[in-house]
């Protein structure tokens, strides 16, 4: 999990939110956890 | 065997024991352990660590290492304990769903406050139940034990190991929230990943910080608190909430775990606790404590 924002991933996820203030916040948030998408995906894939 | 070491194991041994053995007989008894006759007997199995840890001390005699007795050097503990409880579950439930967050808070406090039985009980209740029933054990015994051989990783990783163990009957017991998921659950396995981080921030708010086992206490009870009023209703929120975790516990491993500022009032070493009490008990002439 990085300290650094990962751009792509905070650019993957504010173009994804609804464009508010309060959307790019959270597509913010999203990004500097990035990682837990991945693992998310992947476990659901596995069928988790 | 180093002291620190004996007196370790012997708190792992005998904290395991108290509650494992008292869990397995209200497992056999298969009742509700949450509202029913055996309600009392798991509260004390859950007060396992800190029951083992007033033994120790009643045995060891010697000055309640870990407990910090420093803590007015530093006033920053009690709200960072406050703030980074509720961090990683305020930062999942927003991530999750902003608009929803005040509505879930809302809704969420009314049941729980009411299923204790009042805002006094309430208090009472999640104070007792985890706080003061193991941080005198986890954080007040172990963690400064296991500091004096590992460092903030090796500490977080042991203690967080064992801290995680240590829960596995309550997936067991009838009536606890951890049944309700289920051991082999993922839900389980992130709660477990998340001990090792948890312990991270543990170890910075009541060392570097200077808040002994109080900001743990505090810490814990603002958790718990979180995780009933805006609990982990979905795989991706417990994904998320290990995530949050561990970039908190990242962010502090970099800041103040490596501040020299902080360093400075850290707690002592029980070994240098007990190196102290020596040395003023040669010049009292008293025993310690």
């Amino acid at each position: 999990m990085g300290l650094r924002l990962p751009p792509r991933a905070a650019i993957y996820f504010v173009s994804v939110s609804d464009g508010s203030f309060w959307g790019v916040v959270v597509g913010l948030l999203q990004a500097i956890v990035w990682p837990v998408y991945v693992v998310y995906y992947v476990l659901l894939g596995l069928g988790a | 065997m180093s002291t620190s070491s004996r007196e370790l194991s012997r708190f792992l041994i005998l904290a395991f024991a108290i509650s494992w053995i008292i869990w397995a007989a209200c497992l056999a008894v298969g009742l509700d352990v949450t509202g029913s006759s055996i309600t009392w007997l798991f509260a004390i199995g859950a007060s396992g660590p800190t029951i083992a840890a007033i033994i120790l001390w009643c045995v060891i005699r010697r000055r309640m290492a870990g407990i910090s007795t420093r803590w007015r050097r530093s006033w920053l503990w009690a709200p960072a304990a406050v703030a980074l409880g509720a961090a990683p579950i305020a930062l999942t439930a927003l991530a999750l769903a902003p608009g929803d967050v005040a509505v879930r808070l809302t809704d969420g406090v009314e049941p729980v406050v009411a299923e204790s039985g009042g805002v006094l009980l309430f208090v009472v209740t999640y104070l007792v139940a985890g706080p003061l029933a193991e941080e005198f054990g986890w954080r007040g015994f172990a963690q400064p034990r296991l500091r004096e051989r590992f460092g903030l990783i090796g500490t977080s990783v042991v203690l967080g190991a064992a801290w995680a163990l240590w829960h596995v009957p309550l997936y067991l017991l009838p009536g606890t929230g951890q049944s309700a998921a289920g051991l082999f659950s993922l839900p389980a396995l992130l709660f477990f990943a998340s001990c090792v981080p948890l312990s991270a921030v543990f170890l910075v708010v009541s060392e570097r910080l200077g808040g002994g086992v109080a900001s743990a206490v505090l810490l814990h009870f603002v958790l718990n608190v979180g995780l009933s009023v805006l609990p982990l209703d979905s795989a991706l929120a417990s994904c998320l909430y290990l995530g949050y975790t561990t970039l908190i516990a990242v962010v502090l491993a970099v800041t103040v775990w490596r501040s020299p500022r902080y360093r400075a009032i850290s707690t002592s070493s029980p070994t240098a606790i007990a190196a102290a009490s020596r040395k003023s008990s040669r010049w009292s002439g008293t025993s310690t404590v």
